[in-house]
């Protein structure tokens, strides 16, 4: 049995310079809990996507960080304009990514694509007032370290 | 396998420190989409990108790539050389494409 662990990182609108900081914070306890380098990564690659996400299209917001057990928990939230229409969002090469951020690299639309292959639940929730992106990832005796 | 001293006699200029002359990599990947760098390059530590910005240290950060050539460049901020030393990542560039880069390295027996 683990002992719970749980961070909070708050992640700025349109900040390109610390875009990722978050994730690699959680990389990094991640690490410290000595799970599989398969497993850090696809959790890693759901937390970045995801973070950028909130830069790129939102507000502003956060991400929690808990583990409980044998399962990781990430959530996502952030202060609006939320997303339209998740279904066509969630279409690979569906993305309303601006010119500044596809001169980052950003906008294939592969993020959500990206963040649903990662994980091992995922649950969106959307309005103008905001967006909830709920993660799960189960560590097993195949992913655990 | 190769190193990044095997790079430098081949007109590839070292931006960040000199000791990490000797870090290898057994694999490239190369694209300009971050996302789709984050699917596809999940066990290449060379990236290969036309990027050269901030997000492209934090995506090799996350994959453990350890070396990132940039392509087409003809100049890199001091700040990204900064933060790549903070990572110990190693950043190459050159004028060339990212597809020549990867036909010379073949060429010469490095991939």
């Amino acid at each position: 049995m683990n002992s719970d662990s749980y961070k909070r990182f708050i992640i700025q609108p349109n900040d390109y310079f610390n875009a990722g900081s978050a994730s690699s914070e959680i990389k990094k306890m991640l690490r410290s809990m000595k799970l599989s380098p398969h497993l850090i990564k696809r959790i890693s690659v759901a937390a970045y996507e995801a973070e950028i996400n909130i830069v790129i299209h939102s507000y502003g917001g956060c991400v929690d960080f808990k583990r409980v057990n044998n399962t990781i928990y990430l959530q996502f939230s952030d202060t609006g304009p939320g997303i339209e229409d998740i279904e066509l969002a969630m279409q690979p090469g569906y993305s309303t990514a601006n010119e500044t951020s596809r001169l980052n690299g950003f906008g294939a639309g592969m993020g959500l694509v990206n963040i649903k292959k990662s994980c091992d639940s995922m649950t969106l929730i959307s309005d103008p007032n905001g967006t909830i992106l709920k993660l799960q990832f189960h560590i097993t005796e195949e992913t655990d370290g | 396998m190769a190193s990044v001293a095997d790079l430098i006699p081949l007109g590839y200029t070292l931006h960040t420190q000199s000791s990490q002359r000797d870090t290898s990599f057994h694999e490239v990947y190369a694209g300009d989409l971050l996302s789709v760098v984050l699917r596809s390059a999940k066990t290449a530590d060379c990236l290969i990108t036309v990027l050269a910005n901030l997000n492209v240290l934090a995506v090799a950060v996350l994959l453990d790539i350890k070396v990132v050539i940039i392509s087409e460049c003809e100049e890199l901020h001091s700040t990204l050389i900064d933060r790549a030393n903070q990572e110990a990542l190693v950043v190459l560039s050159t004028p060339k494409k990212s597809v020549d880069i990867i036909l010379e390295l073949a060429r010469n027996h490095l991939l």
